[in-house]
């Protein structure tokens, strides 16, 4: 099923080995990206490789380096195929980056980058630790296992 | 050795031990009355009240000869309402301050007040991340009682979870390989924090355990907290913790001679008043020396 569904896309994204159950928070922010396109999510697809995993199709669409490194966020492993007509013109395979700079506000409530009056002052930046990310000024660790599920609701503008 | 001169004052990490050591010298001299006078103004901005912390900042910086202006609390203080810590602090710079004192209920506020001004920052508290002024005058204490660090073992005991003091503290030790032991029933040991601060210790090498067996004997130093009920579901686990947590006289036979016991005050029931003559209690001493070392904390920022 899964690959019918990868098979059968024209031009658009293929987003592979993403970890099981989080493909939904991808999709969710990447929404403003895909807004009036078709999205396909095939949650916990079987895979040799990583026992279950997410898969994601989204049609006419495409994705730009700060929309790769929110997917990288999620889907540390994942593998971006680029598609055209039917075929895959590129793959990238998703590297996290060191440092996620204003892309995402920081889950800890209690933290100055979320503090509404400080907003136009203040860019929120991630760095990389060996089990995840670390918020610069809070320094709370957040890893794929402890995302809270509201994190993408607080996407800013960039 | 970083200069100190101008320097933010974020975390107790970003000294190093020859930093540490010189700023211990100059408390010392500081506090056998050798220092001079700065012309200079200290803003302490406290968006969170704290008392002793404000007092403390406040005397250390009239008592070497600074201008204080600034919030000690921001219920009662003319902030117009929702003004952002930006602006705020803006104002205060506009107002001339040479150095700021922040203390702030969002972790990270200094950091970004220090990223966003020209103006040296000390952290006085940001909500449970870091008090490195704390920190630093827990290490005075230490290093004016035994000349040094080499050789000790200090215990770290209560809540070890949620505390901040404990872990600025803790940091502070590894630097100089001090043997530490984390007292605290388990559910406010220092593995459920979320700052990585067991991660980094064991990345520093530093020489730890963990127990929730209060055994004291081997003890050069014992550094005390606060439990706080809050932090319990259930209420008897609660009493049951309070109970063998809570240190009077009789807890202390066996200990070293020499042993002293801190806390970071203000303390509830954890260190019963009985102790207080004792030799071993060294906590007033220690909340004295805050005064000591954070007046020489603005002479060396902002002296010549
Ligand atoms: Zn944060």
């Amino acid at each position: 099923m899964g690959d019918l569904l990868v098979n059968r896309l024209k031009n658009g994204i293929v987003i592979d080995h993403v970890v099981s159950g989080k493909g939904i928070h991808i999709i969710t922010l990447l929404a403003e990206k895909t807004a009036g396109h078709r999205v396909i999510l095939l949650q916990h697809a079987e895979s040799r490789k990583m026992g279950t995993k997410d898969l994601i199709k989204l049609e006419d669409v495409k994705l730009e380096d700060t929309d790769l490194q929110f997917i990288s966020l999620f889907a540390p492993n994942a593998t971006v195929n680029f598609i055209e007509n039917e075929e895959v013109v590129r793959k990238h395979s998703v590297k996290a980056p060191e440092m996620v700079s204003g892309l995402i506000r920081c889950p800890n409530a209690r933290c100055i980058t979320n503090d509404p009056g400080e907003a136009e002052f203040l860019v929120s930046r991630l760095k990389r630790v060996k089990t995840g990310y670390i918020c610069d000024y809070c320094e709370q660790v957040w890893t794929t296992k402890t995302y809270p599920d509201g994190w993408s609701a607080n996407k800013v503008g960039v | 050795m970083g200069s100190w001169t101008n320097r933010d004052v974020i975390s107790l990490r970003d000294f190093s031990k020859s930093d540490l050591l010189h700023l211990f010298e100059k408390t010392k001299e500081v506090k056998e009355g050798r220092y001079g006078q700065l012309d200079k103004t200290v803003a302490l901005l406290f968006f969170e009240p704290s008392t002793r912390t404000y007092g403390s900042f406040d005397s250390a910086a009239k008592r070497m000869g600074c201008k204080v202006i600034g919030i000690q609390d921001p219920d009662t203080a003319s902030l117009k309402k929702g003004e952002s810590t930006y602006d705020t602090v803006r104002m205060f710079v506009g107002y001339g301050a040479d150095a700021l004192v922040i203390r702030h209920p969002r972790a990270g506020a200094p950091k970004y007040v220090a990223e966003a001004f020209d103006v040296p920052v000390i952290n006085g508290g940001d909500d449970g991340h870091e008090h490195p002024t704390q920190a630093m005058l827990d290490l005075f204490t230490i290093w004016e009682k035994f000349g040094g660090f080499e050789g000790l073992k200090v215990g770290i005991m209560g809540d070890l979870r949620y505390g901040r003091t404990a872990s600025s503290l803790a940091y502070g030790l590894a630097k100089w390989g001090v043997r530490m032991r984390f007292i605290a029933p388990d559910l406010l040991q220092i593995h459920w924090r979320n700052d990585r601060l067991e991660e980094q210790l064991r990345e520093m090498g530093a020489d730890f355990e963990k127990t929730d067996q209060v055994k004291l004997d081997d003890l050069d130093v014992l550094y005390v907290t606060r439990i706080q009920k809050e932090r319990f579901v259930d209420e008897t686990e609660y009493k049951k913790v309070k109970g063998s947590f809570h240190l009077g006289q009789n807890s202390l036979k066996g200990v070293k001679n020499k042993m002293i016991i801190l806390h970071p005050l203000p303390r509830v029931d954890e260190l019963s008043p009985d102790i207080d003559r004792m030799d071993h209690a060294w906590y007033f001493r220690q909340a004295e020396n805050g005064l000591y070392v954070r007046m020489a904390l603005l002479e060396l920022i902002l002296g010549d």
